[in-house]
Parts: C-alpha cells; structure tokens; sequence
C-alpha cells in the first residue's frame, strides 16, 4: 500500500467553485488534496464533507496561498472562473514547471489561454457544457501524459468525458 | 527557489544568464513535508532530486522490516537511485523526507536533454560523480576496515553536520552498529574528551 502524499498531490485552485467541489468530491478517496479557495470558511465546511466521505482525514488539507498548493503539488487543477485564471497562473508559475495543469473552463466561460504564463507546464483544457440531463466535459491538450493524468481524475467524476483531438491552439 | 542549486553548480562551472533561463526550465519544484515518501521499493526511480532546503534519507528495509540507511542529502546534495534512474528497473529503495524539505526534480528524459542543450552541465555531472564514487569508496573501505568507533569518529570528523541533525538511530543505521552501540561509544568519547 502507498502512503498517503507519495505522488498523489493534487492541488484545487477554486476549490468552492462548482466544478471545484465536484472534483474534490470525486477525487478525495484516491488522491490526497490540497484545496485553496478565497472563502476559507465554505473550504473547511468542503474538508469535512470528504473527510466524512472518504474516511480519509489526512488526505485532505486547505492552503491560503495557491502558489504553496501548487509548489506541494504533483497536478494542478484551475477551477477559478476562466477570467482570473491569468492571475492565478502567474501566481503559480515559478512553481509548476513540468507539473499538469487542468483548465477547468466552466459553463457560460470563454476560455482564456495560460500557456503563455506557464510555458514549461503541459496544460489540458476541460471545458464543462451542462446539457438538460448531465454535463459533457471536453478534453484537450497535446502532452499525451498530461491527458492521461486528466482523464484519470476526470473518470471519478460524474461528466460525461469527451476527448478531443485537439484541434485548438492553447495558446490562443 | 534555485540558489542553492546554482550556488552548487557554479562553484564547478560558469552559467551565463540565459544558461541559467534554460537549466530552470528542466526542474520540476516540489514541496515535501516530513515522512512523506518521494520514492518507494517497487517503483521506478523516475527523479534525480536536488535538496534545496531540508533533509531526506534513502534506505532499504530489510526481511525482517528492519530499516538500513543508504545516504542522506540536505542542503546543496543530490539524491537517487542511481541504478533505477538510469535503467528503468524498479527500485529497492525507498526516499523520504526526514525534515520538510523542498526539491527540485529532473526526470531522465530531461537530464538528458539538458546536458544536450548545456554541454557545460556535462563537466559538472562529471565532477559530482567522481565525488560520489570517491565517497562510495571510502564508506566501503570504513565499513570493512574500521571498529563501530572508528567508523563513528570518521564519520563526525568528515560530516559534523551529519552528526548535529540526524537522529542518532538513524546514524546508527548508516554505520552498521546499533543504537544501543553507538550510544555506548558516543559516552565513552564525551568522557575521554571531558577528561582530556
């Protein structure tokens, strides 16, 4: 058996966000989580959740600084709203390189590029589209390993997971 | 973040800038709280890891679930499975951290690539390995060739950090004697130099 933190960090960057909470939910018995979220309150209230959930209590943590979550982490999930998202990777960019990002882009949010910002980082862009029944996530990227890893963690969740070939430039 | 890595690499070579620019972009920053594993017996070794601040110890664990240290590497030191980095073979070795520590890891496949793309880094891998055979060598020649305390007293004289920062069990390890030894030789050397 593994020991809890042995290359299994993931850091949640928007962590209270919809898409946010749906991945820590998912993601919490597997993986050991590094949650920031600017609502520090509605975050704890999320760690007792997927404490109670996984039966994990050392797995999951909050950080106050997204630039620490992501300097402990092994992949790194961006659920802020696309528009803060140039912010945060910024932020965190001294600290990622050769980590996976994952690009949450959510309903009704147009995509904004971070490549830029991260250069050394493979970046796998999921955007969510809430069809009346369930909600389609669609995964791009062209590191093959960064969309292994993306579409490991995303199979936890409920989505309905649509790989794209990319067709995108992520830098636009 | 790469001070300590810089300061290492050009006490032996000289970076330009732009050398500096492209050497960042093949080391991956990572954080490690104490205890946590960054290597475990039965996984690859897939990182070359530069300590930039703390302490990790590499060990093996025997039959019986006793622990052997291999090495330890704080500040300014390198640390491996040399073996199952290079070959891909799992490894038999676990890493972990013994203080919080924070590392900067470099795959094979971009350990090759920077020294491809920085040929000085060539001359300063070279040095560091001639430096870990010579040290390999000689802790060979301790453990054969050396009683617990004349190990013990080579070992404080060579590394006295070593001595101030590790838990005396595992220095106990690493020598091959146990605890119960070395405390016995550690007492025996605080009265023979109070006496003196």
């Amino acid at each position: 058996m593994k020991n809890v933190g042995y290359n299994n960090n993931v850091a949640i960057i928007g962590a209270n966000s919809p898409a946010g909470l749906q991945i820590a939910m998912a993601i919490g018995k597997a993986y050991r989580l590094l949650l920031m979220d600017e609502d520090v309150h509605t975050t704890a209230a999320l760690v007792k959740s997927i404490v109670q959930t996984t039966q994990s209590p050392e797995g999951v943590e909050i950080l106050t600084c997204s630039k620490d979550a992501s300097w402990e982490a092994d992949a790194i999930v961006l659920a802020v709203p696309a528009q803060q998202q140039p912010i945060v990777a910024q932020k965190i960019a001294e600290v990622t390189t050769g980590k996976t990002i994952i690009q949450i882009i959510a309903p009704g949010n147009s995509a904004v590029s971070i490549q830029s910002l991260l250069p050394h980082s493979p970046i796998v862009r999921v955007t969510l589209q809430d069809t009346s029944t369930h909600t389609n996530a669609i995964v791009e990227g062209h590191n093959k390993w960064a969309l292994q890893l993306a579409l490991h963690l995303l199979s936890f969740t409920e989505w309905t997971i649509i790989e794209k070939a990319t067709t995108i430039d992520l830098k636009k | 973040m790469f001070d300590v890595l810089l300061a290492h690499i050009q006490e032996k070579v000289t970076l330009s800038s732009a050398d500096i620019d492209i050497l960042k972009s093949f080391f991956i920053p990572k954080k490690l709280r104490k205890r946590q594993y960054v290597l475990q017996e039965g996984d690859v070794c897939k990182y070359l890891l530069f300590v930039e601040k703390g302490l990790l110890r590499m060990y093996h664990v025997d039959d019986k679930g006793t622990e052997h240290m291999i090495q330890f590497a704080w500040e300014g030191w390198w640390m491996a499975d040399t073996y199952s980095f290079l070959s891909g073979d799992v490894s038999a070795y676990h890493i972990d951290a013994i203080e919080d520590a924070e590392l900067l890891m470099i795959t094979l496949p971009n350990f090759e690539a920077l020294l491809l793309q920085l040929p000085v880094m060539e001359r300063y891998f070279r040095i560091l390995f001639q430096n870990n055979i010579i040290s390999k060598e000689r802790r060979l020649v301790n453990t054969i060739s050396y009683s617990a305390e004349e190990k013990y007293t080579r070992l404080a004289a060579a590394n006295p950090e070593m001595i101030q920062r590790i838990p005396q069990n595992l220095i106990a390890s690493y020598l091959g004697v146990t605890p119960e030894t070395l405390s016995r030789i550690r007492k025996k050397l605080i009265r023979s130099s109070s006496n003196n």
